[in-house]
This record gives structure tokens, C-alpha cells and sequence, in this order.
């Protein structure tokens, strides 16, 4: 396995998926990648819109399958940002204002951590 | 009540996998991942589609998201259980949220396993293959129970239930269906002179000419030497000429140790449509008791025909 991290470059480090080696994987991995571009858009509407219902499914559909891909790290971000809106309707709209700027980070960190994701193909 | 649960198409097949799940995500992963497995793989992306899907593709496995879009998988789930043509297929919950009561809950209405996503694939893949494994061998137990075992033909419990769901199905629909009841003529003494192997040699060899009729036709073994032909979709004329056909290649039959023996068979019809002039609604075991006066009409006429009149009942 390379090292990414001793690879990066000066922003952030660069996301490779565990399966990048696997044949069976790799076009499917790229399909992945190349998909993110698509959600991380539509997670920014759905962000501007203050679209909860959007970013839940968006987030959900995510968490349940970036692991599959080997992209743990961002299943774990949609998975943060999923809980955090998910309890944000169950309140609805206790301490909105705060409740707001949390979704708002955590869907940040979801589109920042989904940018670094690379292709099989690609340098770390 | 979807009639290819009936089918005895479970035996040969490649084992079907239905996933319904809401990403299209899942969808291209598990149709990679699992492709080198002896499965087919088919998707549904909402619970309304899932449950039409199961019901034609009548998979032995269905992978269920519980957080589905509109109709959760919980509710999903208690539907595929209440409906009979979808209520024995196993199901599989996967979900990101596997907190111990969703899984409880699962389990309580009638899942038979439980998977957390992200999953790991070669978990998948196991668990997939041993929940395959115990459907095809419930499915063949199941279709065992209704199989005579010296016709091999289907047996008179499986008779009536499929008559009961055909005669249901084509008075909804106003559709023809045709029932042949037929018996080998003086069995009884076939036995008797011949002895019981020869006895059961026969019954074998006319049920082979049954199972040589159309592909839609349903022979049962009834009981003793009488047979039911269950005809969907046909008119009498119809099954007229199948039990024609029969009876002449019956007839025709020679017997490998009794070279100048012939053996012959009488057939009596009954049809939905043909019935409905008679007073009040039609039932399954009327269309039943007008093939067996029909059948009955047949042997007193002579024997060795087939016969599509019933005699009047008498008081």
C-alpha cells in the first residue's frame, strides 16, 4: 500500500479508496468519484435552500454505501451530518439558530471530505 | 393470488436476489460484488416497485433498506408478509442505523437476518448463500408435501388449492377454465388379474400421457385411479379435444408384458362459463361435482370417452 499522506500535496490530503487495487473494483470506484462531483452539488443547493428533508437523503444515501466503495471517511461524515439532521426534525426547531450552524458544519465537512476523494487511476 | 407461486419452477433455477434499496449506489455495488455468485440480482429503488417485483420475480431472497424513501421497510416488510404470493420469500434487512430494538423489530416481523451497512461483502456474500441455501430446501420441502410419489404429478391437496385460486382468478376476470376429471377404466380388476405393480405401472404411464398435455394444463393425481386436469383460459371445445388426445393415446398404449392388453380411460368436462346460466353463483366444488356427473355420464354410456354432459342430478 502507498502512503498517501507521505504523497500529499499542499492542500488537503487526497482520498484513495481501500479497493483501489481491487480489479473487480476499480471501475466501479471511478463511477463513485466521478459521481461525488453530482452530490456534492446537490448537497450544496440542498445546503442554500436550507433543504433538510434533501440533505438527509442525500447524506443517508452516503453513509449507507461509501463504505461499500472503500471510502469509509466520507460514510462517516454523511453519517454525522444524517444524525445531526435527523435530530434536528425530530426537535423541530428547538434552538434552530444553533442547530443550523451545526448541519451547516457537518455538511461542509461532508463536501470537503467527498473533494479529496481520487480516481484508481489518479496520484495521491 | 399470483399463481406463479405455484409454479414448480424452484427445483433448476438460479436463485434470485431482489435488493431494495433507495441509492442507486447499493444497487451498482451489490450487482458488482456479487456477480461471480450463483444469484441473480435484481433491483427496486421504492417499496411500491419492491413489492411488485417480488411478487413476479418470487426471488428466494430479498435484501430490504429499512430507511426507504416514502414507505420505510418496516412497513414494506409487514405488507411482503400479509400477502400470500410474497409472504414465504426470506427477507434480509440491511441499514446504516442498527440500533438493537430496529433490529429486534425486524426479526420480530418476520425478517430472517439482519445486516448493517456499510457491510462488509464477504459477510454479504455468506450470509446471502446460507439464507439461499435454506429457501431452496424449504421451497422443495414445501413443493415435496404436494407431489404424489407414484404419478409424480401434483397431489389432490395441491388440487384444491390451485382449482380454488384458478376458479377465483378466472370468475374475476370473466376467463374461461376447464376441469377434466378422469378415471382408468375397470382398474379394479386391472389389479386384480394383473397384481399391484402392474396396477401401479399404469397409473405411471397414464400419468405420463397427462403430463404430456399443454404446458399450461395442471394434472393431479385425485385419488385411487381418478385424475383431475386442471385447464386454465380454456373453453370447453378446448378440453374436449385434450381429453380426446388423452384418451386415444391411453388406448393406443401398448404394454410391454401384456402385449394384447388394451386399457382405456373415461373423461367427464366441466366449465366456469358454460355454468353460469345455472341458478346462483358458481363455486369450485359445483365445477367439481359437474365433471365427476359428467365422468360418471362417460361410463354409463360405454366407458372409454369423454363426455362434456352431465347427467341430471338426482334428487
Amino acid at each position: 500500500m502507498d502512503d498517501s499522506s507521505a504523497r500529499r500535496s499542499l492542500g488537503e490530503p487526497s482520498l484513495r479508496s481501500t479497493f483501489s487495487d481491487d480489479p473487480e473494483m476499480r471501475e466501479l470506484v471511478d463511477y463513485f468519484v466521478g459521481d461525488l462531483e453530482r452530490r456534492m452539488h446537490a448537497l450544496r443547493a440542498a445546503l442554500d435552500a436550507c433543504d433538510a428533508a434533501r440533505l438527509h437523503t442525500l447524506a443517508h444515501q452516503l453513509s449507507g454505501s461509501a463504505g461499500g466503495y472503500g471510502f469509509a471517511p466520507i460514510g462517516d461524515a454523511a453519517k454525522r451530518l444524517e444524525e445531526h439532521v435527523r435530530s434536528m426534525r425530530a426537535d423541530d426547531g428547538l434552538a434552530e439558530e444553533a442547530a443550523v450552524s451545526v448541519v451547516r458544519e457537518k455538511a461542509e465537512d461532508l463536501i470537503s471530505t467527498c473533494r479529496r476523494a481520487i480516481r484508481t487511476g489518479d496520484d495521491a | 393470488m399470483n399463481l406463479s407461486a405455484f409454479m414448480p419452477e424452484f427445483r433448476s433455477r438460479t436463485p434470485r436476489v431482489l435488493v431494495i434499496d433507495d441509492s442507486e449506489l447499493i444497487h451498482r455495488l451489490l450487482r458488482t460484488r456479487l456477480q461471480l455468485e450463483q444469484m441473480e440480482i435484481h433491483c427496486a429503488a421504492d417499496a411500491k416497485a419492491g413489492h411488485e417485483l417480488a411478487r413476479t420475480l418470487q426471488p428466494e431472497v430479498i435484501l430490504l433498506d429499512i430507511d426507504l424513501d416514502g414507505t420505510d421497510g418496516f412497513e414494506l416488510l409487514a405488507r411482503l408478509k400479509e400477502d400470500a404470493a410474497t409472504h414465504d420469500i426470506a427477507v434480509i434487512f440491511i441499514s446504516a442505523n442498527c440500533e438493537t430494538m430496529d433490529r429486534v423489530r425486524c426479526l420480530d416481523l418476520g425478517a430472517i437476518d439482519f445486516i448493517a451497512k456499510p457491510f462488509e461483502i464477504a459477510e454479504l456474500k455468506a450470509r446471502l448463500r446460507s439464507a439461499i441455501r435454506i429457501q431452496t430446501l424449504l421451497r422443495m420441502l414445501a413443493q415435496r408435501a404436494q407431489l404424489d410419489g407414484l404419478t409424480a404429478l401434483w397431489n389432490r391437496s395441491y388440487f384444491e388449492q390451485r382449482l380454488n385460486a384458478e376458479f377465483s382468478e378466472a370468475r374475476r376476470h370473466g376467463r374461461a377454465l376447464s376441469l377434466v376429471m378422469c378415471d382408468i377404466d375397470h382398474f379394479k380388476s386391472v389389479n386384480d388379474r394383473y397384481g399391484h405393480p402392474f396396477g401401479d405401472e399404469v397409473l405411471a404411464q397414464f400419468a405420463q400421457i397427462l403430463g404430456t398435455s399443454r404446458a399450461s394444463d395442471v394434472p393431479c393425481r385425485y385419488g385411487g385411479e381418478e385424475f383431475g386436469i386442471i385447464l386454465p383460459n380454456t373453453v370447453l371445445a378446448e378440453a374436449t379435444e385434450v381429453a380426446e388426445r388423452i384418451r386415444a393415446a391411453f388406448e393406443a398404449h401398448r404394454w410391454r408384458r401384456y402385449p394384447d392388453l388394451v386399457l382405456t380411460a373415461s373423461f367427464g368436462i366441466a366449465e366456469v362459463t358454460n355454468m353460469l346460466h345455472l341458478t346462483g353463483e358458481p363455486t369450485k366444488d359445483l365445477l367439481v361435482s359437474r365433471a365427476d356427473q359428467a365422468l360418471y355420464a362417460a361410463k354409463r354410456a360405454g366407458r372409454n370417452r369423454v363426455s362434456n354432459e352431465p347427467l341430471p342430478m338426482v334428487a
